[in-house]
């Protein structure tokens, strides 16, 4: 990607089931303890790729089952509530997480081995990018193209970007900054949050917020 | 007549925004790799329904492919039945001769098939013993298209090894993986909206083909689309059914297929037809294999469309009543739970009174089935398509290739 264009790239994962499921609160614990770091990058980013029309209540699967599985809805809260994002790595969410859950059992001790309508089973992604060979150079070709290219795009300049190749800003947001001196504009990017909308959602507000900025009323 | 050959540009507009970009790039790494299919079937159930529509797709981008089918006598599909059964959890022997047959069928498949290509993907039990025969160089895939959670474990011990020679095996889903050796990768199933089944009907041949099937469209109608199978509940439909009409006049219609030559679908449809007795309002529909236009038409003129499953494989019926924008009511079992997120796309339910209500709720709300149809639509429209599962193929042959 030169200063001045921006290149698009697109992804689709494969998912792998590992055989490792967790039977309880309890066992959700432990086995967090030594599952794959790739596994919770998963059931806790990889899992906003699939968020694709609709934001499911939950962002990340960890919650999503404590809630409909265990019916924990308090926990469920707390689990969902910090991301990897909020963390300098994805050991330093594991320790989050454990301690989450480590205290609510052992506040609440009847909840780690209540019995779960099914239980958790853990996977991890294989992600595969591309450039797609969409490449813009203003604003006004970004538009365009904001409205052509996959959910996947979406999800790995606003998502991926972020949460597995480590960048400060999404994609775009830096784009827009670096290359185009939009302050604002970027500010406005960089605060849709793909962790609380689906990607149609946030590829609409990635719309509306380049229109309005066209406009002249951003 | 058979369905013309589908070519990438026909999804135009139809798959999601980029996905046909997506899927052109993802090939390009891939031009001249050869892809063979093997499976029991070139016509007839699930997998030679959707093979017989990715092919060519995957032909159009640089795939090489060719599709190989194994095939044998009585005995080998006797085998091959009580395989299928016992994986699913039946009780009953795969007896020493039943086994024999089905190694000897897969010997003289082997010696007949051409078995070289870059990525061979064998489809369900019968032919795996072929990965026998792999060549240096070559990869494996076990595609399982049947629920492995609870297999009858003598059937399992003798199936896994040969299933751990593959290379990988994929699932619907992970509660169908049984532990492995090898990786085990997820696959949803797909629907192809361009198929008999799924395409575009004019508003008028729905209304002719719903008239002539008997059923009358003056009032909501409530559509099941599924085998006579205890555990598609068509019983529990009808019970639902009764508790609504309580409250609001409405029709239902029970449609299925393929029970003539299977005496428990036979014993069910009888027990269905019986419980419906002479309510002139309930419509017990038996219907060849061959009827998808007529399915077609119903699923597009259903007020709400019912899946009322106690257990489940994928249940792509849910996928062809969310992609004809219907809001759908599913048991909450196997891939119903994958395809719906409830009270936004579906309303997913657990009992007899759980359907009535949600019958209920629907019919008494308009708005609400329009705004669950639209995201129902879109929800398929991103994650149930024959053009996702294109992709889902493409990224597996690169992530083997690398």
């Amino acid at each position: 990607m030169t200063s001045a264009s921006f290149d698009f790239w697109g992804c689709s994962e494969m998912r792998e089931s590992l055989g490792l499921r967790a039977d309880s609160v309890q066992q959700l614990l432990e086995r967090l303890e030594t599952v794959s770091a790739d596994s919770i990058y998963y059931h806790s980013v990889r899992c906003l790729l699939r968020h694709q029309v609709v934001a499911t209540p939950y962002p990340d699967d960890f919650a999503s089952w404590i809630d409909s599985e265990v019916r924990e809805p308090a926990l469920a809260e707390r689990v969902a509530f910090h991301s990897p994002f909020d963390f300098p790595d994805i050991e330093a969410f594991r320790e989050h997480l454990i301690g989450v859950l480590d205290e609510h059992v052992t506040r609440e001790p009847w909840v780690g081995g209540r019995v779960p309508h099914s239980p958790f089973r853990f996977l991890r992604g294989h992600l595969a990018s591309l450039p797609l060979n969409v490449t813009v150079h203003d604003l006004e070709e970004l538009r365009l193209a904001l409205a052509e290219v996959d959910d996947g795009s979406i999800y790995f300049h606003t998502v991926e970007a972020v949460g597995r190749l480590g960048k400060a800003r999404g994609d775009f947001a830096a784009w827009i900054e670096d290359a185009l001196g939009r302050s604002a504009l970027a500010r406005r990017v960089q605060e849709i949050d793909p962790y609380v909308a689906s990607l149609f959602e946030v590829r609409a507000a990635l719309v509306r917020a380049v229109d309005e900025e066209l406009r002249g009323d951003g | 007549m058979s369905e013309p050959r589908p070519r990438l540009a026909d999804y135009e507009g139809i798959a999601p925004p980029g996905s046909l970009v997506l899927i052109r790039r993802l090939a390009e790494s891939l031009e001249g790799h050869t892809f063979l299919h093997v499976n029991s079937t070139r016509e007839g159930g699930g997998v030679a329904e959707i093979l017989s529509r990715l092919l060519p797709l995957l032909d159009e981008v640089g795939i090489r492919t060719r599709w190989e089918v194994i095939d044998g006598e009585a005995e080998f599909y006797a085998a091959t039945k009580r395989i299928h059964n016992t994986l699913q959890g039946a009780d009953a022997p795969l007896t020493p001769q039943m086994k024999e047959a089905y190694l000897a069928a897969s010997e003289r498949a082997a010696t007949r098939l051409d078995l070289v290509a870059d990525t061979v993907m064998i489809h369900d039990p019968q032919p795996a013993p072929l990965v026998a025969r792999r060549e240096d160089g070559s990869r494996w895939i076990w595609r399982c298209h049947i629920d492995l959670s609870h297999p009858q474990r003598r059937t399992w011990t003798f199936l896994a090894p040969h299933v751990g020679r593959f290379d990988s095996a994929i699932f619907h889903l992970a509660e169908f993986s049984p532990r492995l050796p090898i990786p085990s990768y997820l696959i949803h199933p797909s629907i192809d909206p361009l198929s008999d089944k799924n395409r575009e009907l004019p508003p008028l041949e729905v209304e002719r083909r719903v008239a002539a099937l008997g059923v009358p469209l003056d009032r909501p109608l409530l559509l099941q689309v599924s085998r006579f199978d205890p555990f598609k509940d068509p019983m529990g439909v009808i019970r639902a059914f009764r508790l609504v009409r309580q409250h609001r006049d409405c029709v239902l219609v029970l449609a299925g297929g393929g029970a003539s030559d299977d005496p428990e679908g036979t014993e069910t449809l009888a027990r269905v037809r019986e419980e419906a007795g002479d309510d002139p309002d309930i419509h017990v529909l038996l219907l060849p294999s061959d009827a998808h236009l007529d399915i077609n038409a119903l699923q597009r003129a259903a007020t709400i469309v019912i899946q009322k499953s106690l257990r489940e494989g994928f249940g792509l019926t849910v996928a062809e009543a969310m992609w004809k924008g219907k809001a759908v009511i599913g048991g909450a079992a196997g891939g119903i739970t994958k395809q719906l997120v409830d009270n936004v796309t579906g309303h997913l339910v657990h009992s007899v009174e759980g359907c009535a209500y949600a019958i209920r709720r629907l019919l008494g709300n308009a708005a609400e089935r329009e705004r669950m149809g639209i995201l129902a639509r879109e929800s398929a429209r991103s994650q149930l398509l024959i053009t996702r599962h294109l992709i889902d193929y493409l990224q597996l042959l690169r992530l083997h290739a690398s």
